[in-house]
């Protein structure tokens, strides 16, 4: 399969390397899989993704207690890991950082258990790569359960968000997006979701919503949908954050407190 | 008369107690400078109000609360949460801080890691393989 990405480097304002020389392949794509104890799902995720497309693979391994990192090796994977446990949102923006200072266009990152499936890659990639987004979510609003539809109506009403698929972790990036998702103040947000989108949003970032079918879960559950007492926990924090996130509420100038 | 006297002699050894406590880990290095400054206030004012108690109750007086113990409490609370607030804001920082360190680290080992192909500019790395 082939991508043509010539329209990102005329829309990309002209001031990135498009990839370093030397790299691997000398993609403008990296696709990031933030795994944790995925060695069971990870080595095949990557091998499709590396025939069905002409992107790199990066694995960021959230210190696995199995061989997750080796079998991400393995198959042709490049691997960062983590020294502390960092969540799924560290991990990204681990793999992020690492593609911003690569000279990366286009980041696509992707569930690491299988869930999403590297056919549907070059849909939620389109989108970023011809320059009509700056960020693209795929989703997938049949595969949400009770729990997940509920926390995703109320958090959609307190951030004023109009994604309907807040948890998705299949999404595209483009380099103006990343700049700003690689700021240390991202660095404190524990989820990928709304704190992510409202830093999006903020930044007058464009997100457009593709819709694409999804793999039920190989093994493993959801971390944040497993029980209600999850699910409450869980919106509490979102509720938090949009509260003191979205426009009516927050005090500016939000630099003055954490020196750098 | 003998109550009067020993609520002195009590609240004082208290306050020079916990003032030199706080003093003796200051000279150790226990404390950064920065937090020093704060408990050395401390420590000389739980040693003032030991000694002289009474300015508590000419300030009750001047402020016009009638139960002075309270202005001691409200006050002494008032300042425990300032003080825990501000841990909080440090504690993010720091949290702020490992994170983005870890994030570097993973990025900085992956580097001196790698496999020949490409020279790396670090000039230790021996293309040992990852742990």
């Amino acid at each position: 399969m082939v991508h043509t990405f010539g329209s990102v480097a005329s829309q990309g304002r002209g001031k990135q390397p498009l990839a370093l020389p030397g790299q691997q392949g000398a993609s403008t794509v990296l696709v990031v899989l933030p795994a944790r104890d995925e060695e069971a799902a990870v080595g095949a995720l990557v091998r499709n993704i590396l025939t069905l497309s002409m992107a790199d693979v990066l694995v960021v391994d959230d210190k696995s207690g199995d061989g997750t990192a080796e079998a991400a090796r393995r198959a042709g994977a490049r691997v960062l890991r983590l020294p502390l446990h960092l969540g799924a949102w560290g991990a990204m923006q681990t793999g992020l950082r690492y593609a911003l200072g690569k000279g990366y266009a286009v980041v696509v990152t992707m569930d690491a258990d299988g869930q999403h499936l590297p056919a549907t890659l070059p849909m939620v990639m389109d989108p970023v790569a011809r320059g009509l987004a700056d960020v693209a979510v795929g989703s997938c609003v049949e595969r949400a359960s009770q729990a997940r539809r509920t926390a995703w109506k109320v958090l959609r009403r307190l951030a004023g968000l109009h994604i309907s698929d807040l948890t998705s972790g299949f999404r595209a990036y483009n380099r103006k997006a990343m700049e700003i998702l690689t700021d240390p103040r991202a660095t404190l947000l524990d989820y990928q979701d709304v704190g992510v989108f409202l830093l999006l949003k903020k930044a007058g970032c464009s997100i457009v919503e593709v819709n694409v079918p999804m793999q039920p879960r190989l093994n493993g559950h959801s971390r944040i949908f497993n029980t209600w007492g999850c699910v409450f926990w869980y919106l509490l924090y979102s509720g938090t954050l949009c509260l003191s996130k979205t426009r009516h509420f927050s005090i500016r100038p939000t630099n003055g407190w954490c020196r750098p | 008369m003998v109550p009067a006297m020993s609520y002195k002699v009590v609240s004082a050894v208290i306050g020079l107690a916990i003032s030199a406590v706080i003093l003796t880990l200051i000279r150790r290095d226990r404390l950064h400078v920065r937090y020093a400054l704060w408990w050395i206030l401390v420590a000389a004012a739980t040693a003032v109000f030991g000694v002289f108690p009474q300015i508590i109750d000419v300030a009750a007086k001047r402020l016009g609360v009638h139960y002075p113990p309270v202005l001691l409490l409200v006050v002494a609370l008032g300042l425990i949460l300032v003080k825990m607030l501000t841990m909080d804001i440090d504690r993010t920082r720091q949290e702020q801080r490992i994170r983005r360190l870890a994030q570097e680290l993973a990025m900085v080992r992956d580097e001196s890691t790698t496999r020949p192909p490409k020279p790396s500019p670090l000039k230790d790395s021996v293309g040992k393989d990852a742990p």
